[in-house]
């Protein structure tokens, strides 16, 4: 196949024709919306803020997004990118102070019923194109998201989806570090190996990437996408509730203990000693600590990102002496235990110069700029895929088909044959990860492959193609190479399958409520209908003579009519015609009633008459 | 020959690292997707898959082994796995000597040193047989070239954590 030609973008420069792009860095615990604006890349602030906390707040009315939150306010959402894409299998329920729809699936409980992690991102996505929509006073023509360069295929469906959920138009998805690296670049135009060390709230990424002619391109990626800044946090909140012995049940509590620490952290991050008063739980607390009582507990964290930096190393070949700049990205780096590590580690001196919150949403605003076709620079961004994908062979076993690190988009094909002889059916499962066997990886899905011709074990051949796109996201498709059978699936995470399922579940426990009340309404219907009945029939059977002929025929009719709508079961219909009856048979217990007072003046006892 | 077509570089083993390089990043800001992020969907799939092609070209022919292959693919040629007795030899040889001085980082390195040696001497002999059209040489240089590069990695990674 020779290269398909296609003719040279045209670029839009007339002024009236802008398109209005934005990058946005969706953070764990801070989301950034920056754009160009006069061939300048731009934060756009928020009432003067620059970060928005990735925090949401669902009220029975309305949905709170950021600074917009009362600080008194509980039950807030945060930390949802922790949970995008992913089951409950994955998380460690226990970190996770909020209720939780009884499933696989992770819903977060809110006054305004389940929510998806995936609502819940779309929901401050929806807040950072309104600040940016506001500031324009017009519509945003398309975004570029970051998101972690080690967010694997759920969690990268996951956030496309919550975009599209915000009404948002992605250009691109792109990595956290390449972002802050084609900030760095552009702004330095120094050519070489960059290293980027980015350690967000709560996820880490290194990056290796060579800025050539032009063209950033990533050599190698690792990471950890559940290790972040927020860890740091923790292991200060745990030193404090220790040393100062502090009532930490409850969430309200937990929750305020969180910012303390990261206050305490920032502080560290400047001085070498915290030295406040902190007001918690109404009461006063003293806190002293110093850098280097609380540094060696950060010790186990640190090493841990040292590992991700020696794999991307050794998967990129390079060593050490080979980088030309080391790039900090995320507030957290600003701590000087992960400082002077990284310095020691790399024999040189960091790249602090661009401000570690905001580099990331630089680059994306750029990147977006330039996908709209309005730049005029010619830089390019060539990303690689973080993990390995590949699909389970007999065995329990893993065929990998585009290994890590390879640059996107790639497609990659690879027959596979039947098993059995006559096997008239492929199943095809894909899998993510590093690891041999199929259930150590992470599942992305499976299809299956019909109507292969029945032939001899061996004999049939299936050709399995794996197209990744400029966005990591993955396709799969099968052909049956005799027949030209095709099938294919875009690889949506599982995740995304269930969630439909799950909504559905809870619709159907809504729906099936409905049901209940009316199965429990026509019981309660028919139950009076009995009892009005027997009251009747007894009232007959008693005292027919106070009725004139006419006034018991429509009684008794009134009677049949019930008993033959009782056996229909339609409630309305019972409730009808136990009203007539009840109409009907008024003159009648009037005049019994009249008896009775009659009677009762006559000396007997009312229950004597009734007998 | 396609992939050589696409960079515009005769089909051969030897080919120039630098200028290979220079073309896939010309080609790459010429059709990858990000310049059609603004285009119709049809181009848009166009610019995937041509882009796609480029990347899978070029990850072929920057590799020697991968190259190699590929030329004998193209030039309908079947590689097998045979290995001749000899090279079994020098196999165990290699290895022992390895395990012998797994903790001698000195000894490490001038194992390493003598095994870049054979490799570019592998490099040389598959130039001369690709050049020849020798095929059935260069199957079996490629098989031990394939053999000694993974002893130079695993050295390479023992010497790596030594130090």
């Amino acid at each position: 196949m020779a290269l398909l030609q296609i003719s040279e973008p045209g670029k839009s420069t007339d002024p009236h024709n802008r398109k209005l792009t934005i990058g946005i860095d969706l953070g764990t615990t801070n989301s950034l919306v920056a754009s160009v604006i006069s061939g300048e890349a731009k934060i756009l602030e928020d009432n003067n803020y620059r970060l928005i906390p990735s925090r949401v707040l669902y009220e029975q009315d309305q949905i709170l997004v950021g600074n917009d939150i009362p600080s008194h306010a509980v039950s807030i959402i945060n930390s949802v990118k922790r949970l995008i894409g992913k089951k409950k299998d994955d998380i460690n329920a226990n970190d996770i102070a909020l209720d939780l729809a009884d499933s696989n699936d992770i819903f977060i409980q809110t006054p305004q019923g389940f929510k998806s992690p995936i609502q819940v991102s779309s929901d401050i996505l929806k807040k950072l194109k309104k600040i940016a929509s506001d500031y324009f006073g017009d519509e945003i023509y398309g975004a570029v998201i970051t998101v972690p360069a080690y967010f694997n295929e759920g969690q990268r469906q996951a956030t496309k989806e919550a975009a599209k959920l915000a009404g948002i138009d992605v250009l691109r998805l792109i990595n956290e570090p390449t972002a802050a690296a084609y900030a760095y670049g552009l702004d330095t135009k120094k050519e070489g190996v960059f290293v980027v060390y980015d350690l967000g709230g709560g996820t880490f990424d290194i990056s290796i990437l060579q800025f050539n002619q032009g063209v950033f391109e990533v050599i190698a990626t690792n990471g950890n996408s559940s290790l972040g800044g927020d860890d740091f946090d923790q292991i200060i909140k745990n030193y404090l509730i220790n040393k100062y012995q502090l009532n930490s049940q409850g969430l309200e509590e937990q929750a305020h203990l969180n910012l303390i620490a990261k206050y305490i952290k920032e502080k560290l991050s400047s001085q070498n000693i915290f030295n406040e008063t902190i007001k918690f739980n109404n009461q006063n607390y003293q806190i002293d600590i110093s850098l280097s009582e609380i540094e060696e507990s950060f010790i186990p964290l640190v090493d841990k990102t040292i590992q991700c930096v020696k794999n991307a190393l050794n998967d990129a070949n390079l060593s050490i002496d080979e980088i030309d700049g080391v790039i900090m990205v995320g507030g957290s780096t600003r701590m000087p235990t992960i400082q002077n590590h990284m310095k020691q580690f790399f024999n040189q001196d960091l790249l602090n110069d661009l401000n570690p919150d905001e580099v990331v949403a630089i680059g994306a605003a750029r990147q977006a700029f330039v996908l709209s076709g309005q730049a005029d620079d010619d830089t390019l961004l060539l990303d690689v895929t973080p993990l390995s994908l590949g699909i389970e062979t007999m065995g329990d076993l893993v065929e990998r088909i585009i290994p890590r690190n390879s640059t996107i988009p790639i497609a990659k094909a690879q027959e596979f044959t039947t098993y059995k002889d006559g096997q008239t059916m492929m199943k095809i499962h894909v899998v993510q990860g590093e690891r041999e066997k199929v259930s150590e990886n992470r599942s992305l899905g499976e299809f299956v492959v019909k109507d292969i011709p029945p032939m001899p074990a061996g004999a049939a051949k299936i050709k399995v193609t794996f197209q990744v796109d400029a966005d990591s996201l993955l396709t799969v498709s099968a052909e049956e190479q005799t027949t030209g059978t095709k099938t294919s699936i875009e690889i949506k995470p599982s995740y995304s399958i269930n969630e439909n399922e799950i909504r559905k579940m809870l619709e159907d426990s809504f729906t099936n409520a409905e049901d209940d009340k009316k199965f429990r309404s026509l019981a309660e219907l028919i139950v009076d209908a009995n009892q009005i009945l027997e009251l009747t029939e007894k009232a007959l059977h008693n005292d027919q003579q106070l009725l004139s002929d006419s006034e018991k025929t429509t009684i008794e009719k009134c009677m049949n009519n019930l008993k033959s709508e009782i056996t229909k079961k339609n409630p309305s219909k019972i409730k009808q015609v136990t009203d007539e009856l009840n109409n009907a048979s008024m003159s009648f217990a009037q005049k019994r009633m009249d008896r009775s007072i009659h009677s009762a003046l006559t000396g007997k006892n009312i229950n004597e008459i009734n007998k | 020959m396609e992939f050589f077509d696409i960079y515009e570089i005769e089909p051969s083993f030897s080919i120039s690292e630098n200028e290979l390089k220079k073309k896939y990043l010309v080609l790459q800001k010429k059709f990858h997707p990000d310049r059609f992020a603004h285009s119709s969907i049809e181009e848009q799939k166009t610019a995937l898959i041509n882009s796609s092609l480029i990347n899978d070209a070029y990850q072929v022919l920057k590799d020697d082994i991968r190259r190699a292959k590929y030329l004998l693919e193209c030039n309908g040629v079947e590689i097998t796995n045979h290995t001749n007795p000899a090279f079994l030899m020098k196999q165990m040889e290699y290895e022992e000597k390895i395990e012998d001085h797994s903790n001698d980082k000195n000894q490490l390195l001038s194992i390493q040193k003598e095994l870049q040696e054979e490799l570019d001497q592998y490099k040389d002999n598959l130039t001369v047989d690709f050049d020849k059209k020798n095929f059935d040489r260069a199957t079996n240089q490629i098989n031990e070239f394939i053999f000694i590069d993974k002893l130079h990695l695993k050295i390479k990674e023992k010497i790596n954590q030594l130090s």
